[in-house]
């Protein structure tokens, strides 16, 4: 099954100059990559600046059968926002990629959005992309 | 002596303005969702602001395909929400989707398809 801690831990060490940085109100920084299942609570209250990371796993889990037999497939979502309204994402994507490719060559690159910032939706830009891995079921 | 051939052309034809009959149907649907009240969770209102979005709704029929999209900048960031500067997420409001399953489009799709040949 896809590992969302081992995703992070792989794009933490591939992307450390580029990430950007939490800070906690304690003062407290760290670099901004972070699994997005709610084992990280204080991520609302952080302030964040530049690139980050947010690994989703997904919560649906789609089951298709083939000649006969099923299959499960689980996928991951990698959503890259970036914070720092001067810079955008396009620059990290092809690392973030590569990455993924070599590292995780098991996983089927299912799609990859990028959605702009606009002024009107004051949003912040983000680019994601989304892996997937296949079982059979028993 | 009796010789059957079969018309692909024609069916060819009838196949052809089916499919354009079907996407009109989606295009259609599509407009008729963005401006639909509480369609989607989360959002009492439609998705209709300046109405920009709206009339940036496109479709292109060409013989054997059709492409409906839609052309305003920000129309990705509706369809798949979007966090805003100061870190409130605002959810998808994805009326494509929405569209196709409304449209009930192998009926459209073979009613046309019946009627022209």
């Amino acid at each position: 099954m896809i590992n969302s801690q081992e995703i992070r831990n792989v794009l933490a060490i591939a992307l450390v100059s580029q990430l950007g940085i939490y800070t906690f109100s304690n003062g407290q920084t760290r670099p901004a990559i972070v699994i997005d299942d709610n084992s990280d609570p204080l991520l609302d209250e952080v302030k964040k600046t530049g690139l980050e990371l947010v690994i989703v796993p997904s919560i649906r889990v789609p089951i298709a059968s083939s000649f006969g037999s099923f299959r499960q497939t689980f996928s991951v979502e990698i959503i890259a926002n970036q914070w720092d309204i001067t810079q955008t994402t396009l620059v990290s994507m092809p690392l973030i990629l590569d990455t993924m490719k070599s590292q995780f060559s098991h996983l089927r690159l299912v799609s990859a959005e990028r959605i702009l910032r606009s002024l009107k939706l004051d949003n912040i830009e983000t680019f994601s992309l989304t892996v997937s891995q296949e079982f059979l079921m028993d | 002596m009796i010789k059957v051939r079969i018309d692909l052309e024609k069916i060819t034809r009838a196949a052809e303005t089916s499919m354009g009959q079907t996407a009109l149907a989606i295009h259609r649907a599509a407009l008729e969702v963005i401006a639909e009240p509480g369609v989607f969770d989360g959002f009492d209102g439609d998705i209709i602001d300046t109405g920009k979005l709206r009339d940036s709704q496109r479709i292109d029929i060409k013989s054997r395909s059709a492409i409906l999209r839609n052309t305003v900048d920000y129309a990705n960031a509706v369809r798949k929400g979007y966090t805003r500067r100061n870190g409130a997420r605002v959810g998808g409001r994805d009326w494509m989707a929405e569209a196709i399953l409304r449209v009930e489009q192998q009926n459209i799709f073979e009613k046309g398809l019946r009627s022209k040949l």
